[in-house]
């Protein structure tokens, strides 16, 4: 890996880390508004921790992710890799 | 014989295509690929009937030739037996009771999965071989019938597969879903029922199909199914029932660690039926009607006049969703399926690299390119 590799990381790093903040943060106002609803309450819960673990194994992935191509990693959109484990219905 | 592709994942499988400098260009989320042309054709046939196309064509007549090595499952013969409904259920559901397995029955409260509950439950003598797997939504899709099940049939094991349960059990057996029921009935939406409307649905396809050089390739290719393809209805059937009912994997559902999967609708004997019955995709020029028949036999089991009456079509996503978080949170994203069960996945999907796929496979999977 070159330097310039990693300094790619890290801006893709960082923009994950904004987006699960900002995942993060609905979550807990859903979980706040609805803290009467025991079933949403759990729901909600129960997704905070799997956005938790998502974050982690993702951010190991980055870690570990080979490119020869620096177009990889400059145009990964982070949001669809946390649309399906945050659908409200699931 | 090496195994070739069940299931491919667009999302990833096509970007192979650009480091093979392979020139494509997008219809929905399909790809035409360069010097395939009748391929290309059945995308654009995909383009006419369904605004965003979806799942790669695979050709059960064995006459077009494809950019991607795909196996077909069942490939095209024409209609045999000439069967009541209610035999051909009758026959399906003994071909899954007499291999002793447990049953798990993917219930989604539609039309395709409710009709396969009441075949199951009339034909079972033993009801500990059953397994109803629902959620939520199926109970809010299909509440009365829920609590028809709950009322007539105590012992019957019902689990609500929401929550944990989904993301921490593995099942066994044949886990059965209603797939094929909308692929051998026309896969018909009710955006496109909205657009050309009953009377259309029955006008000859030229109506529909204007291109003249698609509408050459259609005579032909509509010539195989072995029975006359006039009507719009009929080109939508035909269409589907040969390209497009295989588009779910061997292991589809991460449901099924140590499961079969199984389409209950994806079978010769559904096949032939409605080879035979195309007029009964729909009744009349209510949406309402679409499968009608189904819901007859529905009816016999479970007389619910309402039901029979009101219920329309609708798609179930909840077990779709609950499959691909399930398969994110485990990180078992998946680039193909070979037709052995195979997945093709490099390490860090969803982050997917020409180095990371060179260095899982090097060119062992070159065979299932056909350009290559």
């Amino acid at each position: 890996m070159t330097s310039g590799t990693k300094f790619y990381k890290i801006k893709l790093i960082n923009r994950l880390l904004e987006h699960t903040h900002r995942v993060r943060s609905q979550l807990l106002d859903e979980l706040t508004t609805n803290a009467t609803d025991p079933v949403v309450f759990k729901r909600r819960l129960r997704m905070l921790r799997q956005v938790n673990s998502y974050e982690s194994q993702l951010l190991q992935k980055v870690e570990n992710f080979e490119t020869n191509d620096m177009q990889d990693l400059v145009n990964f959109d982070v949001a669809p890799f946390f649309k399906d484990i945050t659908w409200r219905s699931s | 014989m090496r195994p070739l592709l069940s299931l491919i994942n667009p999302k990833y499988f096509y970007r192979i295509l650009d480091w093979q400098h392979k020139p494509y260009e997008l219809a929905g989320s399909l790809a035409k690929v360069q010097e395939f042309d009748h391929y290309n054709n059945l995308i654009d046939l995909n383009s006419i009937f369904s605004t965003f196309p979806a799942g790669d064509p695979v050709d059960r007549t064995e006459t077009v030739t494809g950019p991607f090595a795909f196996a077909v499952q069942r490939p095209w013969q024409p209609a045999q037996a000439k069967q009541d409904f209610s035999e051909v259920i009758a026959l399906r559901v003994n071909y899954y009771l007499n291999t002793g397995k447990k049953l798990n029955l993917c219930w989604s409260g539609g039309i395709d999965s409710t009709c396969l509950v009441a075949g199951f439950l009339q034909h079972t003598a033993h009801l500990d071989q059953l397994r109803i797997l629902y959620s939520p939504w199926s109970v809010y899709e299909n509440r009365e019938f829920f609590e028809y099940l709950k009322t007539n049939y105590p012992a019957l094991d019902m689990l609500d597969i929401s929550g944990d349960v989904y993301l921490e059990t593995v099942f066994d057996g044949i886990m059965i879903n209603g797939h094929g029921g909308d692929e051998f009935t026309a896969s018909l939406d009710e955006s496109f029922f909205d657009t050309v409307g009953y009377q259309g649905l029955h006008q000859p396809w030229q109506s529909l199909i204007t291109d003249p050089t698609l509408q050459e390739f259609c005579t032909e290719y509509f010539a195989l199914a072995q029975r006359p393809i006039d009507t719009v209805l009929e080109a939508r059937w035909w269409f589907y029932a040969a390209t497009k009912s295989q588009i779910f994997a061997p292991r589809d559902s991460v449901f099924a660690t140590n499961a079969t999967t199984s389409a209950f609708f994806n079978c010769q004997e559904f096949e032939d039926y409605m080879w035979h019955n195309i007029d009964q995709v729909i009744d009349n020029n209510n949406y309402i009607s679409y499968k009608q028949f189904m819901k007859q036999y529905i009816y016999r089991f479970w007389p619910n006049d309402n039901y029979l009456k009101l219920a329309r079509k609708v798609s179930s996503l909840q077990f779709v969703l609950y499959t691909r978080k399930k398969t994110e949170l485990l990180g078992q994203q998946w680039i193909a399926y070979l037709s052995d069960g195979t997945a093709i996945r490099t390490l860090n999907l969803p982050l997917f690299s020409e180095c990371e796929f060179k260095n899982t496979y090097g060119d062992s999977l070159e065979y299932l390119f056909k350009y290559l």
